[in-house]
């Protein structure tokens, strides 16, 4: 389903808009649609990844927040060197299993 | 031998680090019928760490098994089942949870299940003599560049120096 949506532009994101549409050759809607769906896809990724990093959901649950598929989400976590648990429970760990 | 119930996380890390036949020495492995599902969908997207994992299963030196209480630790705790799997598998088997999610992590020190990741199983291979100190640090710096968590790694390295 599709649905028609007004937005008022100021001057400068309109411009912005007529370069990227006169660059790419299409429309200005195509454009916009464009930007669009290139935010969503950077807000959904920032947003699995805080989910993460705030201790707010699982690697699975903000892969699914991100959009991705788990291994991809897992490759994203590691080009940040999020990978491993809390580093301040690693004593607690080791007495638990007798070390 | 105590028991390991793999999550994907660990497993990745711990094939990465090609340590998974060192500790079949010391562990008897176990994972959850979920998580061999999730890693063929990583053999079919093309991962070989996943590749390598399910030849485990097949081979059947990991051993795949169902978790009862999978539903019942997803409701609890509002996580997914296939996270809750590796819980559920852990409690029902007397085992000890091998993963990199820190929500599964803190899920598994609040309710007294044993939990691990993959830098403190170089710190018990290295205690058990499996590895050597060099070994070690050499595998907890490949950890590092693979982009595990530096603070754990760093910390993993003091104690074995410490005590070495």
């Amino acid at each position: 389903m599709t649905e028609v949506v007004y937005v008022r532009f100021a001057e400068e994101e309109l411009n912005f808009i007529r370069n990227l549409a006169k660059e790419e050759k299409i429309t200005r809607s195509q454009a916009i649609k464009k930007l669009v769906d290139y935010a969503a896809t950077k807000l959904r990724l920032e947003k699995g990844l805080n989910n993460y990093k705030e201790g707010k959901a699982t690697i699975r649950e903000a892969a699914e927040i991100a959009g991705l598929r788990y291994f991809e989400f897992f490759d994203l976590l590691a080009k940040e060197n999020l990978i491993g648990t809390s580093p301040e429970n690693v004593d607690l760990m080791l007495k638990k299993l007798g070390y | 031998m105590k028991l390991l119930i793999f999550n994907t996380s660990s497993s990745l890390y711990l094939t990465k680090v090609g340590l998974i036949p060192k500790l079949l020495k010391h562990f008897k492995i176990i994972a959850s019928t979920d998580i061999e599902k999730e890693m063929k969908e990583g053999v079919e997207m093309g991962y070989k760490d996943a590749q390598m994992i399910v030849r485990y299963f097949e081979e059947e030196k990991i051993k795949v098994v169902q978790a009862r209480k999978s539903k019942e630790i997803s409701k609890d705790f509002n996580i997914k089942e296939i996270d809750a799997s590796v819980i559920a598998l852990a409690q029902e088997q007397k085992g000890i949870v091998a993963t990199e999610d820190r929500q599964i992590e803190k899920i598994c020190l609040m309710t007294g299940t044993p939990v691990i990741n993959t830098a403190v199983l170089i710190y018990i291979l290295w205690k058990e003599q499996e590895l050597n100190a060099e070994q070690s640090y050499l595998l907890l710096e490949l950890l590092l560049r693979q982009g595990y968590n530096k603070e754990i790694c760093l910390k993993m390295k003091e104690k074995i120096m410490q005590e070495e």
